[in-house]
């Protein structure tokens, strides 16, 4: 299914706002360990997220000391996981119907 | 930083072509490899290592962040800029336009490669040059019908009407520097003040409109916009209704500024439905783009330039029907008035959006 890991991303936002690190932590303890990423690829996928206007960014920290770039999803990007959410129960729902159709 | 991690990060930086991304992207993978190392005492090539592909990454990010030069924008405004100078030639009223055109084109350039950051910092520098600029006219200038004016080289300027956009980009940055605070409230009544002292009853109408559009756009809070709203307001009413202006008409119009009606009556009305269409796509356009743009800062220059440009044609286009009987003294048509600080001042802040529009993937 295309933009799984979008759809993944956007989860890990949906009560906080989290920096990079902060989101594969998150993504790795929702998926049990199943989806490792290789970590590096995440920030495309957010700085893409964020041109389509899904989430937005911003800088913490005062300048000299770490600083941080928190992502935040926005209500279009709320709107996109409600779809893609859906989209995938669908989806599911099919799929289990399809394998069971074929086991028995 | 440890040369393996900056060889690693110069490797990803490398893939993308718009140099002025790679600070921001540099600053934010080396804070993952810093957490890296210290939340879970990795050392610096096994952090690494959890990143992945460095060009891959480079790759990818390289698709994000395009050097997007907004050409459709571009393009409409020197259509707009050519159809009125082509109209202006057929109602007979050419003036420097060329020259203009080519000054404004020329700034429009230099402020698209101009990162808006640097704009946005001397925001407070600018709007100290443009009220310095100001005094100095009224208190050396010519002086004529309250107006003062001011030799600069071969132009002669009306001082006011030369600072209107730089005064406008001043407070784009002010807005997202001081947000909602007195001090941004004070800055931005101080030139609707001035416009209403000296009865430029069109040009304090847009700029209060103007800077109200900047203060929301820009998150300023209810209260702050909406006591600028009533105090430019009160102090427009108070200013107008004490001259006699309620009574007869109170500036002389000056012929250029009677553009949409000298259009409507001439030979060249068939250019005035062009002219009205670029302008409306091009207000849309950039109504679009200002929630498409994440900087605060661009967000206003935007929305500054929609609401400049469909003022500006709405009300030629009502005074030129009669549906307005205010003064129409003063009505800027962007691009086609021929006015050379508007029309410089139009192309600038067309310019700037340009720059903000390059850079809307980063901060």
């Amino acid at each position: 299914m295309k933009g799984c890991t979008e759809t993944l991303v956007l989860t890990a936002l949906k009560h906080k706002q989290m920096y990079g690190y902060e989101i594969i932590k998150e993504l790795d303890a929702l998926s049990k360990g199943v989806f490792e990423l290789r970590e590096g690829t995440l920030y495309p996928i957010l700085h893409a997220l964020e041109a389509e206007g899904l989430v937005s960014s911003k800088w913490v920290g005062a300048e000299g000391t770490r600083q941080r770039k928190y992502y935040v999803i926005t209500r279009t990007g709320r709107t996109v996981l409600k779809d893609k959410t859906s989209e995938w129960s669908m989806f599911k729902v099919a799929m289990d119907q399809v394998l069971k159709g074929a086991t028995t | 930083m440890k040369s393996e991690i900056k060889e690693f990060i110069a490797q990803v930086t490398r893939e993308v072509r718009f140099k002025e991304a790679h600070a921001e992207i540099a600053h934010e993978l080396n804070g993952h490899v810093q957490d890296l190392m210290e939340n879970e005492g990795l050392d610096s090539s096994r952090a690494l290592a959890r990143l992945g592909d460095p060009s891959e990454i480079g790759a990818k990010l390289n698709k994000v962040h395009r050097d997007d030069w907004n050409w459709s924008l571009i393009a409409m405004t020197v259509s707009w800029f050519a159809i009125g100078v082509i109209a202006m030639s057929l109602v007979g009223r050419t003036n420097a336009q060329f020259l203009y055109g080519f000054i404004g084109l020329s700034l429009a350039t230099w402020l698209a490669w101009l990162r808006p950051l640097s704009l946005r910092r001397s925001s407070l520098w600018i709007y100290l040059g443009a009220v310095a600029f100001v005094v100095y006219g009224f208190l050396f200038g010519a002086r004529q019908e309250g107006l003062a004016y001011l030799w600069l080289g071969p132009f002669r300027v009306n001082v006011l009407g030369f600072m209107f956009v730089p005064m406008l980009l001043a407070l784009a940055g002010l807005v997202e520097r001081l947000r909602s605070s007195s001090a941004l409230l004070i800055l931005a009544l101080m030139p609707v003040t001035a416009l209403v002292a000296v009865h430029s009853f069109y040009m304090s109408l847009v700029f209060a409109l103007c800077v109200l559009a900047m203060m929301i756009v820009g998150r300023v809070s209810v209260w702050c916009w909406g006591v600028f709203a009533l105090l430019a307001l009160g102090m427009w009413i108070a200013g107008f209704s004490a001259t006699d202006f309620i009574f007869g008409p109170m500036v002389e119009s000056e012929a250029h500024t009677d553009f949409v009606i000298g259009l409507l009556r001439s030979r060249a009305w068939i250019l005035a439905p062009l002219v009205l269409g670029i302008g409306a796509v091009m207000t849309v356009q950039l109504s679009v783009m200002t929630f498409r743009l994440r900087s605060p800062f661009g967000r206003c220059v935007s929305v500054g330039a929609a609401v400049y440009f469909a003022v500006g044609l709405l009300y030629g286009v009502l005074a030129g029907l009669g549906l307005v009987g205010m003064p129409v003294g003063g009505v800027v048509v962007p691009f086609v008035s021929y006015g050379g600080s508007m029309m410089i001042g139009a192309f600038a802040l067309v310019g700037v959006v340009v720059g903000s529009w390059r850079r809307k993937s980063f901060n």
